[in-house]
Order: structure tokens, then sequence, then C-alpha cells
């Protein structure tokens, strides 16, 4: 049974197919549109999961979208209803997206895909059901609790249910307007970044600040129950009525307006971030205890788009009330057409569910993959110079050495990654031990001047020698603190002062023996990395740890600010040659930088790409 | 209606503004702005209470005015939201008035300020 989930109109569109009890392909659309966050119909994505699958639009059996537009429809409509007269900006900021668009979803797709399977109608599945699908079902568990938060969905903006078998079962939820997820999007807002894209800043921001405003939140926007229930004081919320997400009085009780977007980030916007974090985890906290109680599970599955706050999670682990957990690593909306597909595979159709030992996400390498033809004919065309490794040996020994003596490599080896980080098949490495490696990456490749260290990738064997930490983390969603014995004495008071704000400083002060990759507060957003899902990005890390006696890598993704994650060679090369990387790994073709010619009649690429 | 500036083209969205202001001055869907109350032990719904839609995954399409019209209007009815069913018509109207034949048109942007929703 052949079965493609689509996600679209909201934010990051993706397509996903699965074919007989596996998980074939998944890619996000702003991957190949290299618009960021596309929510356009994933024509492209489409393409290429079908491509992948080897069918076609018209060999499905089902195609199934991850929102009920009716129900959308229907909260949109009673939200006009309950805002009356005010309700004229809502009504011509998102008219033409329900009618034109939304409703119409099982015409676009249809026109994308060239079907809609056997039985020739959209199936749609309830946008929350679609992230507890995602969660649930590829997980290594025959059943288990399921929470997922998000922004909001058609009305659920947080859920909790039991996966068991082949089924889903939601239990409790809440509803919009009270929205988790959209209370840390205003404050993402408020603190001066982007919302949907900017959240993960507000989280890398928490550690520099004290939770000053945790009371005044507690106090004002929020009332959460012992059992994590929360409503909201929509007093103090625009988002159902206007085009921001709070108004003045908010700055009335968080003293002063918000920031405005790229101005200096100041002590107020890092105690916001810590204390919504703060609130944020308290409440998670509170669900995932409630929700052990009422359903008993011993096992715990993840999404939506706050299941993308690593912090959060790494505070579940450590509260060890579930024995496991795992966490979607596309949580977010991307990760809905893959949840949906399941669905309908299990929830449906009934498909008998296999359930092995490990996870069937297979390591989110779900994307496309070039061959080395594909690579020597484009490297040929850009008259590129390049040596060959002719073993994955030699490739590894050759990474490892550029990488030991501190020079940045680009990654590109294999699937592409489903879900927004880089796991190594479009990653960026560098040495975590050197001092400069952090300002190098930051200034000359991805031009920003980030408040947030990288992530570490580190042998999953050796997790434990360096993090407090003996579990997998394979999809980079958790963090754990470095090692006492690897941490340098760090006063983060002597860095921020209520006068001095710039980061900078403190962040590139060693505070560890790795300092590329631990943040101010020593923690790191950990990627455990095993020989079963990346063979060779394992070899490169074990081959890093022979030569310099550390199995850790920074790992970021491979792309510039404001650019989607490449995709492809061309993707690759252009970004590389863009900027101060000084190698790059195409599969088994390895570029130095000092050995290419400059791109002729390159394109202002810096204005391309809308800072994020 | 007084407050609109919306020009001929926009009569369904006049019209839908129209329906809601009436609602709301019904006190119709208020609920949906309450603010926040320490009364309740809890603020989860009982999913098996709420009865917003009666299948979680389901066949969704339309070809006409009457099979859309026809849908809403069982989902209100399922919710038993009979004053929702004056939305029917126009919500109707406007879907096929508006509907995008060239979906290749269809590139909007993410607001960069408001969730999407």
């Amino acid at each position: 049974m052949r079965i493609l989930g689509i996600s679209a109109l909201y934010h990051d569109s993706a397509a996903a197919l699965f074919c007989d009890g596996q998980i074939v392909a998944a890619a996000q659309e702003e991957r190949f549109t290299r618009r960021k966050h596309d929510l356009s119909i994933p024509k492209q994505a489409i393409r290429y999961c079908l491509f992948a699958g080897k069918t076609t639009g018209a060999d499905l059996d089902a195609v199934v979208y991850y929102d009920n537009p009716l129900l959308t429809l229907d909260r949109w409509l009673k939200n006009c209803a309950a805002l009356g007269q005010e309700s004229v900006s809502v009504v011509q900021r998102s008219f033409d997206s329900i009618f034109a668009n939304k409703l119409w979803i099982h015409k676009l797709i249809e026109n994308a895909v060239g079907g809609l399977g056997k039985h020739g109608k959209l199936l749609v599945c309830e946008h929350h059901v679609s992230h507890a699908a995602s969660a649930f079902y590829p997980s290594p568990f025959t059943r288990a609790a399921i929470i997922t938060i998000d922004g909001v969905g058609e009305w659920a903006t947080t859920t909790i249910g039991r996966g068991c078998g082949n089924s889903i079962d939601i239990i409790k939820q809440i509803n919009y307007p009270h929205s988790l997820g959209l209370l840390y999007s205003a404050f993402t807002y408020f603190c001066g970044f982007k919302v949907n894209s900017g959240e993960y800043k507000l989280m890398g921001l928490a550690p520099y600040g004290e939770p000053k405003y945790y009371q005044k939140i507690k106090d004002c926007l929020i009332d959460v129950k012992e059992d994590g229930s929360y409503r909201l004081n929509m007093d103090y919320f625009l988002y159902q009525r206007d085009g921001v997400m709070v108004d003045d009085e908010f700055g009335g009780i968080f003293d002063g307006p918000r920031r405005r977007p790229e101005t200096v980030i100041t002590r107020r916007e890092m105690d916001l971030a810590a204390s919504i974090q703060k609130v944020t985890e308290e409440v998670i906290l509170k669900m995932v205890a409630y929700t052990r109680r009422v359903t008993d599970e011993k096992n715990l599955c993840l999404s939506g788009g706050v299941a993308l706050n690593c912090v959060a999670n790494g505070k579940i682990c450590d509260n060890r009330l579930y024995d496991n957990i795992w966490v979607q690593p596309a949580a977010g909306d991307a990760g809905g057409a893959l949840g949906a597909a399941l669905q309908a595979a299990y929830g449906f159709f009934k498909q008998e569910r296999k359930v092995p030992a490990r996870d069937t996400q297979k390591g989110s390498f779900l994307g496309p993959s070039y061959s080395a033809d594909q690579i020597l004919n484009f490297l040929s065309r850009q008259n590129a110079s390049f040596s060959v490794a002719h073993t994955s040996a030699e490739l590894s020994v050759q990474a490892a050495k550029m990488l030991a003596d501190g020079k940045v490599v680009g990654f590109f080896s294999g699937r592409m990654e489903f879900g927004p980080r880089a796991l190594g098949a479009r990653s960026i490495l560098g040495n975590p031990m050197l001092a400069d490696t952090q300002q190098k990456l930051n200034l000359k490749i991805k031009f920003r001047e980030s408040f947030r260290p990288f992530a570490p990738a580190v042998l999953s064997e050796k997790v434990g020698d360096y993090f407090e930490f003996n579990g997998e983390s394979p999809y980079m969603l958790l963090t754990a603190p470095v090692n006492t014995d690897l941490r340098r004495d760090f006063d983060l008071r002597k860095y921020i002062s209520d006068s001095d704000t710039d980061m900078l400083p403190a962040l590139n002060e060693m505070r560890s023996t790795i300092p590329a990759v631990t943040h101010v507060d020593y923690s790191a957003r950990l990627q455990t990395v095993n020989e079963l899902d990346h063979p060779l990005f394992h070899q490169v890390l074990s081959e890093f740890e022979r030569i310099t006696g550390c199995a850790v890598l920074v790992n970021t993704s491979f792309n510039v600010r404001g650019e989607p994650i490449v995709c492809t060679p061309e993707d690759a090369y252009l970004c590389f040659m863009r900027t101060d990387m000084d190698a790059l790994i195409l599969e088994n073709f390895v570029l130095l930088k000092e050995e290419q010619k400059p791109l002729s009649d390159d394109v202002n690429w810096k204005e391309v790409y809308e800072l994020d | 209606m007084n407050s609109t500036n919306f020009s001929p083209p926009d009569a369904e969205k006049e019209k839908i503004l129209d329906i809601s202001t009436k609602l709301f001055e019904a006190g119709q869907c208020r609920e949906i702005m309450s603010t926040q109350s320490a009364e309740a032990n809890s603020y989860y719904c009982e999913r098996a209470d709420l009865r917003l839609f009666d299948s979680e995954l389901f066949y969704y399409g339309f070809d006409t005015p009457a099979e859309l019209r026809n849908m809403l209007q069982r989902m209100w009815e399922y919710q038993q939201c009979e004053y929702m069913k004056e939305f029917a018509v126009p919500a109707t109207i406007a879907a096929f008035h508006n509907k995008v034949e060239d979906p290749v048109e269809t590139q909007a942007e993410i607001p960069s300020f408001i969730y999407n929703f």
C-alpha cells in the first residue's frame, strides 16, 4: 500500500511517502524552492517522494493532507463571531487563505500530485492526530503516551493521548486560543525575533538571563494548573484579532516596548527569554507527569513545534518519569505530512504495525541523495578542482585530518535530513576544541554574530565521556550538561551586566575543553552518532578521535543565515564558494577552497535570503 | 455596517463580517475570548465530550456549491451549533467566487510577526 502525506499552507510544507510498512521518503519543500519555511503546495517534495518510491500519483492508494479544512474554517468563523466588528482585520488578512486555498486543498493537491489515489478523493487528517501519529508510529514502542504541543491546529493547541499497536486515542486537549506555542511565539515576537522561526533563538538566549519575569508571566498571562493544563489571559494577546502577537500592554508589564528586530539585545530580552523558558518547562513537566498518571504508560512520544524545544526535552529526560522518550525529529508542521500518511495506513486502512527494536525513522535521512556520476558531471561543468577518495576509510582520514587542523568542512553525504536539524548529511563540521571555531563559523560562514553555540555531534558510545547523558539523542532534540571535569571556571555575570549586554565575549570564552559546543550554562544540544544511522559520519568522528583524542565535532546546518539547508550538490557548492569554508566533501569528492577559482557572474547572494 | 471599507468585490467579506457581528451581539462564541479563571481544577477538555467533528480522518472534497454547503451544515449539526449554519451559504459563495483556477499563482508569504493560522 502506497500512501502520500502532505502538509502545506501554514508553514514548512512537506511531503512524505509510506509504502508497505516503510517510510520511503520525506522532504520539506523549502529545500527545493530555497524559500525558508515555504508554505506552498509542496510540488517538488511530492515529485521527489514519488520518484523515490518509483511510483506515480495515479498508482497511489491514498493521498492524505494533515489538517481538516472544515474545522479550520469553523475555528476561523467562530473567532470572527467572537470579535464581531473587531474581526475586520482578521477577515481582511486571512480571507483569501481560507476561501481561495485551504478549502480547495483537494483540488490544489490533485493538481500537484496528478491524482488522489485509488479512491479518487483526498483524505484529510486532523492536525494534532497527524502530529501524534508522527510521534508514535515511527517510535520503537508498541504502546506509549503521546503529547503534542504547537501553536494551533484546527482547534487543538495541546493534546494528550495514547498509542497502542496501530491505533491512537487522543484523550484530552486544550483548544485555541489558549496555546503554549503561541505564548512562546508571543515572546519571540516581543523580543524582536520572527514568529515561526525565531523561537529557537529565544531558547538559546535564555541561559544568558535570569527568570525575573517568571512570576509576572504567571500572574498576568497564564494560569497553570497542577496537571499542566493552562489558560491564557487573552487581554494581553492580539493574535486573535490583529496582525501581530501582542499589544502595547504587554510592554507595560515587561518594562517597555517590543525590541525592534536587528537592534541590540538587552538584559531585558535575556531575562524575558529565561522567564518564558522557565514557564514553558514548568507547564511541560507538569503535563508530562499528569500524562504519566492518566495513561499509566512507561514510554512517551512527543511532537508539535514545541517539542523542538530541546532544553525542555532534556528536562523531561532528567525527570525520569518515563523509561523511554521518543521525539519526532520533524516535530513541526513538516512532520505532519508523515504523521498523516502513517495515520491513514494504520488508523484508517488498519495496516499491521511491526515494531522493531530501533525506530523506523531511518535516522531521519529520508530526503534525496545524489550519485557520484551526478556530482562528477556537476563539478566538471563548474570547472571545479577536486580529488576523489576511493574508500570511506580514505575519505574519513582526509576529513578528520582537515578538521583536526582547524579547517571548517562542508559535509554532504547521503540522503538529506527530514526535519530542521542537520545530522551529518547536510552539515558543516568543525573542531570543537579550538577557541576560534565558534567565531570563525559565525562570522565567516554563517555571516551572523550569534549568541548561540553550535551543537556537538558525539560518538554514541562515547557520549558519557563528555556529557552528563547516557542514552541516545540521534536527532539533536535533547540538551545535556557538559561533564564537570571538562568544564572551566566561568562566571557569566562578569560578562553580562545590566549596563553591558554584549554576549559575544561571554560566548567566546573557553568554558570547557570543547568550547565551541558549550553554552554559557554548560549545556549542549546533543547529537549522538551511531554506526547504523550514518556509518560515514561515525567513521569521520572515530578517525577524528584517533587523531585528536576527542570524539566530538561541531555540527551545524549547511547553509548561511536565512537560507534553507542545502539540498543538491549545486546548493552545497554555491554555499561553499560564497563563504570562507575551507573544504567541501561532496560524497567521495573533496574540494579545497584554496584550489578553486572564484565564482564568476555570481548574484548578490546576500540579498537573496531574507534574514531569519 | 458602517465601520468597514470593503469594495463591491469584497461582498463576501462584508457578509461574513455582518453575520459575525450579529452573532457577537447575540453573545455567541464569546467563550473563545474568555480570560483566565482560577475556579476550574483543570483546563483540559475531555476529547470525548468535545464533539467538534465526527471523524479524525475522512475523505474530503466537493465539486459543487451544494456539496460544500452540505458538508458545512453537517459539521455544525454535529456540533449542535445551529447558529453557525448562517455562515454556510456565504462561506460557500466565498469559496466558489475566490477559487484559484491556477494554483501556481498561490505563493503566499509567511508573515513575520504573527503566527500563520
